[in-house]
């Protein structure tokens, strides 16, 4: 792809840089909504109803997503550091890939049923 | 060229700490989605304020935003490295990631460290 050799190993590196600066954007949004707790009860509940629309609960299961392939992969980046599993990259990345669809199914499930009551 | 500069310093402190921030976060994401989405998954004043008043959960809550602010920031230090090439860039860069950093930190301790369950 555009000259640039595509591995598993880059993809994971790449997915891991995405989803890593997506997070860091998240947090800061997120503290700036949690900071509304000190402005007393309406203020953070209103802030809430916001956030808690329809929309933000759908894009809420895309972090989710976000955060587990960052966790999983992240794990796997620590276990090569430490030397375990070294040999078997190509299945470890597939492995925290399978992970990652099988938690996001279980959980994104339970949101979009929290979201429709 | 890339690694010149003198802002070089770090890099394997810096890698430690995020391979154990990262681990420690993973942990207490567990906690946080059990206890955030465990119920009826809808976040109210209320819920949040019993929790918050205790010192368990600002304890938690502190460690949970000072090692995600950290692991944030210090992860968009590593992207800095691999493509600010120059000392100046690569230093204003820095100071920009540290002091949002540090808002970040100051704006969550207010959050967490003084607050009161107040009544409607």
């Amino acid at each position: 792809m555009n000259g640039y050799r595509w591995h598993t190993g880059s993809v994971a590196w790449f997915l891991h840089r995405l989803t890593g600066l997506a997070l860091t954007l998240y947090i800061v949004l997120h503290i700036w909504v949690v900071h509304h707790l000190s402005l007393g009860p309406r203020a953070f509940d209103e802030t809430m109803a916001t956030v808690q629309s329809p929309l933000f609960r759908l894009l809420e299961i895309g972090l989710l997503g976000t955060v587990l392939y960052h966790s999983f992969n992240g794990f796997r980046i620590l276990l090569f550091d430490l030397g375990i599993a070294v040999k078997a990259q190509r299945k470890v990345f597939w492995a925290a890939f399978v992970l990652t669809l099988a938690v996001l199914a279980y959980g994104g499930e339970k949101m979009l049923s929290h979201m429709m009551h | 060229m890339r690694y010149k500069g003198s802002l070089r310093s770090g890099g394997a402190t810096a890698w430690f700490l995020q391979r154990f921030s990262g681990l420690v976060l993973i942990v207490l994401l567990l906690v946080h989605f059990a206890v955030l989405h465990g119920g009826d998954g809808v976040v109210t004043y209320e819920k949040v304020a019993s929790r918050l008043a205790t010192p368990a959960w600002k304890t938690f809550d502190l460690l949970f935003l000072v090692l995600g602010i950290f692991h944030g920031m210090n992860g968009l230090l590593m992207v800095i490295r691999d493509y600010a090439t120059t000392g100046w860039k690569r230093g204003t860069l820095y100071a920009a990631v540290v002091a949002a950093g540090l808002v970040l930190l100051i704006l969550g301790c207010l959050t967490v460290i003084p607050f009161q369950a107040r009544l409607q």
